[in-house]
């Protein structure tokens, strides 16, 4: 067997568990010497491996002198036995003339000598076993191997009074100077007698005297081989199962490294001098307080702990809190409530620790950082998560000693990291002393709901601990008797899916059920996969072996009783709507078209969105975009009248975080394939006048974009108007038109004085009014390069909440033929920070929406259409705008306060030339309570 | 029957993929009294006489097959394509609009179509309904049962002593336009987590190619919280790693390039005693009695040490990989396939233009010439080469420049309008005006000089399908019976020419 970064008592056990015992006794000795402090139990296993070790065979090496003086050498050798020297100074000697005169027969076996005599020692009675050892002579180095073989090989010592001054001959090691004298000799003397004699062993009187003599000696190392041994009266909870082929003990806990000595670990407590251990998930997780074996004393903060974790797992009456005794194990009844008197979120308490930190270092690697303060003695912190598939069982997934008087940073290897997480702390022996819970640990900084402690815009810690209490409150409520959870069933599209979603993750799903008891289900499967519906139904099922029947009945009756939440498939629910209890049946306790909008792997917080209802009918956005993009609550139909919401996320949502390439930018939707974006297929195509206000790089450009709009399909150009600019060539705007639009072509020239707005009116004025005609302002110098556009934004705007429609500006850095593309503008849209008030901002919608199509605050006026009767309205408004900029972008804030749509369409975009007109570059100051708003999220 | 597979290159002879589908099976084919040669398309510069029955178009995607299909299409021959790779079914995606537009030309001169998977056939069929689809598995590596036996007995040893799941996860590790490879694992990463605790310890190898490993994803494979290893891909490596791994890990997610992948990387774990899990989609189901889709089933047949692969299940895979990948039916199923194919009368050779857009190369021009095809540069074309026919945008519209040698293939009306035109780099040219063009020819043009002068990838998007539908309007009016086929190697830009209803460039 590989045994990997194990310490000497790990490694001691792990013999001891395959019947190695010849092997667990050193192993136990080193460990001695590496934690003293443990001498209790491991003079406990020693005594243990000294009970099943197999007595020597006959024949072996029988004897063994101590350290003898040189006189005795020439009788050793002409005694005719096989002789085995321990010493010092003598030793070379004594191997010249021992093997001389012996004939090999003596042979010297180690020197031990100097300031660590005792460490020699050890190591040297740990490593050599005999079944008998005479000692030749009651000296002090004498008797303590004499006490060592006795007490780590349990072998019978005799003491050959022999004559000789061995005092000349001993090596006398400076720490042992001070012993000298006739009161030690004396007691030295004594205590030889007490070993064996022939046929006779009398260890108990031995036993007694030699602590006092350890003591005297004031060495805690030798101390801690002489504990007495309480003979174990049961038999260890595991070694069953490690017998039946159950060699996976149950730990997520990575291989220990080396670690420093400090307390015993939980795998070790079988071996434990106690008659019990309490047990939890079936199994011990500590040993209960001393001449107390009974779990009902167990403080009523533990019990707590135990009773809130068990409930939250649904964990089996099986797998409650026991002890188990020499009797076998003994359940104790815990109420079906948890206590929720006593503070255990995120809390500790009569330990004295404080959890200071915690955050996910990776996907299930969650780091505690604890806060000892003034504790003075070891503690030891264990947690535990409860693995509900395959029968169930708890697992331990962390164990470390705290570091006295400061703070230390422990690993937690999770099984799971959404399940709640159980910490117990106990001493260095395994009594229990106090517990905290994560109920919720995915709310802690780095976790997938850390954006919910986000929105609580405090520190991370105190948000996540703030929450997971309100959270599990609500739970508990809901979980309990007459309790009910509002969420009902949580379904997803599934259109434009690629299975790698993390609401299909196993992690996730097994969370949902074992805490929840709720599933995914699939809304409404794409057509195209109606083949792979098994596959679907089947990344949606929770994992194997979590499922029961139990659980299979609650859910249906929630699925009948409970909200339908329907929500895209880039998105987990919030525990915000997975905790919330039922008030009455048309309560809901989010808001539709409400969530938090993350990005990145781990879901770093970005924006808490919220969309109009408009925008959230699932029907629409499948007809238009092909998706649904943002979370809805299903009806049935006339049900929403008086339905009551909340406020607050239902989901978060994983926003797309692989820039576009290029192609991408240029065409979302690619021109050969189709393109979606019309609530209905038009039946004729629409009439459209376009005005142009911009500057241009080149006459070229102009032309260039001109041709664009006539490479449009799908609509009627009524007229192309050019307004010409202050210093503009007149000339070469009306070549460019000439060349492209000879017929509707039309180059408005300003007559002194007259503003923009004044010049359009009077284009229009000279055009008769048509019903359903739009109006493309171009406020900037765009190529429209997607021939579909114009058509796509006026089948949008055919919708009556529909105010204007625009599409993203992308840009080139430089102008070279390969520049790298990017998004200039993508729409002005209510965002605010912190407490600020909701203010018009750009944000770069293509990157986490690209191809939707979004309700907005404002398109702003650089490429935006509009209805021509809007337009006309615009401009009969009667207000100081002078300039088609201020026209349109007054025009819009009053839409907004009318209710009325901006759309963005980020599955189109244009290529801008130009500089963005003053009211989308610069700070805008209007309203800004419309459209989708974004609230930035603290990272 | 002597088969001929057209490859992009020489070099690609020695791609793994290459070895794996037509190599394995080379053998085979010969025992049925057929050849197969691997052919770089290159090689066709100087033979131009078609020496094969069957040709077959393996992942040669620019407009040098076009061509050569075309041909050999008119020489009565049998002209396949073998799809792999679904980069066709995404169609709403603009950064594959040049290889829909290359399959679809393509389809139009093949009797057939190969193809690696079913899912592959279902995108076969949906461009080319009305032609045969034959699937052929990627054949397995020959397996020695007491190898397998005995390396299966070694893991489990090996995991005995160690207390150590290996986990491998091999393959590309990226691709440059789908989340697939190291992102799957990244996504699915979980999977392998879950095996930790137990009393086991896990250790993830990853080998893959090294472009894969960005900081992005080596970040991603950080996430998982793993003990992993990343080792850059080579064959050998592969082995090695096979040889001592006891679990390949397999996610696959459901994005339809990913769902029609091959058996091929669960076939190579198997044969290696390898065991394997796999997530996502349920690509490997048709090998599903030997993978497992739930890592807690893995662990607890572990236990038990009843894996689903042990030495009493080896034959049942054996006769498994005989009906899903073997080397003797696969070739013998393909033998048969082209047999069967109705013979392809010879045409009369027509004429054919290879019109040059934004990027095309100078092996693609020469090609052309080579073959007797026109080499047409069009206005966007930046590569100065001796070309046969020129298009340039004027103010007037667009005009057209003929090779002086190229004046004969004109039709006869044509030819009294010419005048004459000077000489570019080493080639004389006779000039046809736009002005001849739109009013003798009545070649319709929609402006797009201004946007063609823009010279950036938006404006030549917005003028592709204009120009290009004006082009192969002018060269069918000069040109009798001329077949266009369109050379534009461009990644950045989303060009797009309009295609009739049959596959054909439209006028």
């Amino acid at each position: 067997m590989l045994i990997e970064n194990k310490s000497a008592l790990a490694s001691g056990n792990q013999a001891l568990r395959d019947g190695l015992y010849a092997e667990a006794i050193p192993l136990y000795a080193s460990a001695l010497l590496e934690t003293p402090e443990l001498g209790k139990t491991l003079a406990f296993n020693l005594h243990w491996a000294q009970q099943r070790l197999p007595e020597m065979a006959t024949g072996a090496k029988a004897r063994c002198l101590g350290r003898i003086s040189r006189e005795e050498l020439p009788g050793l050798a002409a005694s005719g036995a096989d002789v085995e020297l321990i010493g010092s100074i003598l030793l070379p000697r004594a191997d010249h003339a021992g093997s001389k005169a012996a004939g090999g027969r003596l042979r010297v076996l180690q020197a031990i000598d100097g300031p660590d005599w005792l460490i020699q020692a050890i190591t040297f009675v740990a490593g050599t076993r005999y079944a008998q050892v005479e000692l030749v002579r009651p000296t002090l180095m004498n008797f303590v191997f004499g006490l060592l073989y006795k007490q780590i090989w349990n072998a019978r010592v005799v003491v050959v009074a022999e004559g000789g001054t061995g005092g000349n001959v001993l090596a006398r090691p400076a720490s042992i100077e001070k012993l000298r004298g006739a009161a030690w000799d004396q007691q030295v003397g004594g205590m030889a007698a007490m070993f064996d004699i022939a046929g006779e062993q009398r260890p108990a009187r031995l036993g007694k005297a030699a602590r006092q003599f350890a003591a005297r000696l004031n060495s805690p190392l030798l101390m801690a081989f002489l504990h007495e041994v309480e003979r174990p009266r049961r038999a260890p909870a595991q070694a069953k199962e490690a017998g039946s082929g159950g060699w996976m003990p149950f730990s997520m806990c990575p291989a220990p490294a080396p670690r420093p000595p400090a307390f015993l670990a939980a795998h070790e407590w079988q071996y434990l001098p106690v008659v019990s251990l309490i047990e939890f998930g079936g199994i011990p997780v500590g040993v209960p307080n001393a001449g107390n074996d009974s779990a009902a004393v167990l403080p009523a903060r533990l019990a707590a702990g135990f009773r809130a974790f068990s409930a939250l797992n649904g964990m089996p009456a099986a797998h409650g809190l026991a002890v188990r005794g020499p009797a076998g194990a003994q359940h104790v009844v815990m109420d079906a409530a948890p206590d929720v008197a006593i503070e255990i979120v995120h809390r500790f308490g009569p330990s004295g620790l404080q959890l200071r930190r915690a955050w996910y270092a990776s996907m299930r690697l969650l780091r505690l950082h604890v806060d000892t303060g003034s504790v003075g003695e070891t503690r030891v912190l264990r947690a535990y998560q409860y693995d509900a598939a395959m029968d169930g069982r708890l697992v331990m997934v962390a164990e470390g000693a705290l570091g006295i008087g400061g703070r230390t940073v422990l690993d937690l290897a999770l099984l799971n990291p959404y399940l709640p997480v159980l910490l117990l702390v106990s001493d260095a022996h395994g009594q229990l002393l106090d517990t905290a819970l994560l109920p919720f640990p995915s709310l802690l900084p780095n976790g997938l709901h850390a954006a919910e402690a986000a929105t609580a815009g405090r520190d991370a810690m105190e948000a996540a601990a703030v929450l997971a209490q309100g959270y599990f409150d609500e739970w508990q409520q809901a979980y309990g008797a007459g309790g009910a959870f509002a969420l009902g069933e949580y379904l997803v599209d599934v259109h434009g899916a690629i299975g790698t979603e993390k609401i299909f993750g196993t992690d996730l799903k097994e969370w949902l059920w074992t805490v929840f008891g709720t599933r995914v289900k699939l809304w409404r499967l794409p057509e195209k996969d109606e083949g792979d519906r098994g596959f679907w139904e089947q990344a949606c099922r929770a994992p194997h072996g979590a499922g029961d029947a139990k659980r299979y009945a609650e859910q249906t009756a929630r699925e009948r009783a409970g909200l339908r939440l329907l929500a895209p498939v880039t998105a987990i629910p919030t525990l915000r709507a997975l905790t919330a209890c039922r008030v009455n049946g048309r309560a809901v306790p989010f808001r539709r078209g409400e969530y938090l909008l993350v990005t990145g792997g781990q879901g770093a917080p970005r924006y808490h969105v919220r969309v109009p209802d408009f925008t959230v009918a699932p029907e629409r956005a499948l007809q238009t975009e092909g998706i649904v993009r943002h979370p809805t609550v299903l009806m049935e139909k006339n049900a929403g009248a008086g339905l009551q919401e909340g406020t607050g996320a239902a989901v978060i949502v994983f926003a797309e975080t692989d820039s576009a390439q290029q192609p991408e930018l240029i065409y979302p939707f690619a021109l050969d394939g189709p393109m979606p974006f019309a609530y209905e297929a038009p039946t004729q195509a629409p009439s459209v006048a376009v005005f142009i206000n911009a500057a241009w790089p080149s006459e070229a450009a102009l032309t260039a974009a001109l041709e664009t709009l006539r490479n449009q399909g799908g609509v009627a150009l009524s007229s192309v108007t050019l307004l010409q600019a202050a210093g503009a060539d007149a000339h070469g705007l009306q070549r460019a038109l000439a060349a492209v639009f000879p017929d509707i072509g039309v180059l408005c020239e300003r007559a002194p004085g007259e503003t923009e707005r004044a010049a359009i009116a009077r284009v229009l004025d000279q055009r008769p009014e048509q019903a359903g005609s739009h109006v493309v302002v171009m406020g900037q110098a765009v190529l429209v390069h997607d021939p579909r556009t114009l058509a796509v934004f006026a089948h949008l705007l055919a919708h009556p909440k529909v105010a204007s429609v625009g599409c993203p500006l992308i840009v080139r850095a430089e102008q070279k033929p390969n520049a790298p593309y990017a998004v200039q503008f993508s729409g002005l849209v209510g965002h605010s920070e912190g407490d600020s008030e909701p203010a018009l901002a750009r944000v770069d919608l293509h990157a986490l929406y690209p191809r939707a199509l979004l309700p907005i605050a404002c398109n702003g006026s650089a490429f935006v259409m509009l209805s021509e009767e809007q337009l006309r309205r615009g401009l009969r408004q009667r207000t100081q705008n002078s300039t088609l900029e201020e026209v349109v972008h007054g025009w819009s804030v009053n839409q907004s306060e009318r209710q009325m749509l901006h759309l963005q369409a980020t599955g189109l975009t244009v290529e801008a030339l130009g500089t963005l007109p003053s009211h989308m570059s610069g700070p805008v100051a209007c309203p800004a309570n419309f459209g989708i708003h974004l609230h930035l999220l603290p990272s | 029957m002597r088969i001929c597979v057209v490859l992009p290159s020489e070099q690609q002879k020695a791609q793994a993929g290459v070895r794996i589908r037509y190599e394995r099976i080379t053998a085979e084919l010969q025992a049925h009294g057929h050849t197969l040669d691997l052919v770089p398309i290159t090689d066709f510069l100087v033979n131009v006489h078609p020496a094969h029955d069957c040709y077959l178009i393996s992942k040669c995607y620019d407009a040098r097959a076009l061509l050569l299909a075309a041909q050999l299409r008119r020489a009565g021959k049998q002209v396949g394509v073998d799809l792999f790779d679904d980069y066709f079914s995404q169609v709403d995606d603009s950064r594959f609009t040049r290889l829909r537009y290359w399959l679809r030309a393509l389809l139009r001169n093949c009797s057939f179509v190969l193809c690696s998977t079913e899912g592959m056939r279902g995108v076969a069929l949906q461009y080319a309904p009305h032609l045969p689809v034959h699937l052929m598995n990627d054949p397995a590596p020959g397996d020695d049962v007491s190898t397998m036996v005995q390396a299966l007995d070694q893991k489990l040893a090996t995991l005995r002593a160690t207390r150590r799941i290996e986990v491998l996860w091999f393959g590309m590790g990226d691709n440059p336009n789908f989340p697939v490879g190291l992102a799957d694992l990244g996504a699915f990463g979980a999977e392998v987590a879950r095996l930790g605790g137990f009393g086991l310890s896990v250790h993830l190898t990853v080998l893959t190619n090294r472009r894969a490993l960005t900081a992005d994803r080596l970040e991603q494979l950080r996430g998982l919280g793993l003990a992993h290893t990343v080792q850059e891909w080579s064959e050998e490596a592969e082995q090695q790693l096979l040889a001592r791994s006891l679990l390949a890990f397999l996610p696959v997610n459901a994005q339809q390039f990913s769902r029609v992948k091959s058996l091929n990387r669960a076939v190579t774990a198997l044969c290696s005693g390898t065991q394997v899990l796999s997530a996502g989609y349920p690509l490997y189901a048709p090998l599903g009695a030997f993978v497992y889709r739930d890592g807690r089933l893995f662990l607890a047949d572990l236990a038990k040490e009843r894996l689903l692969l042990r030495a009493e299940t080896v034959a049942q895979l054996q006769q498994q990989m005989q009906r899903l990948a073997s080397v003797t039916s696969e070739a013998s199923g393909l033998a048969q396939f082209l047999a069967q194919l109705p013979g392809r009368p010879a045409e009369d050779d027509s004429t054919y233009a290879v019109l040059h857009g934004r990027e095309t190369t100078g092996e693609i021009h020469k090609f052309a010439q080579k073959r007797a095809a026109l080499s047409v540069a069009t206005p966007m074309c930046s590569l100065d080469l001796n070309y046969d026919v020129r298009f340039d945008m004027t103010s007037a519209g667009l005009q057209a420049m003929v090779s002086t040698k190229k004046v004969p293939l004109l039709a006869p009306a044509v030819m009294a309008l010419l005048q004459p035109g000077g000489n570019l780099l080493t080639t004389e040219y006779m000039m046809l005006p736009a002005s001849q063009l739109i009013s003798q020819l009545h070649v319709q043009q929609t402006p797009v000089g201004a946007l063609l002068e823009q010279n950036c990838p938006a404006a030549d998007a917005a003028a592709y399908p204009a120009m290009s539908a004006a082009i192969v309007a002018a060269m069918t009016a000069m040109f009798p019976a001329v077949e266009c086929i369109f050379s534009e190697q461009s990644k950045r830009t989303p060009w797009h020419v309009p295609v009739s209803p049959t596959g054909e460039a439209a006028a």
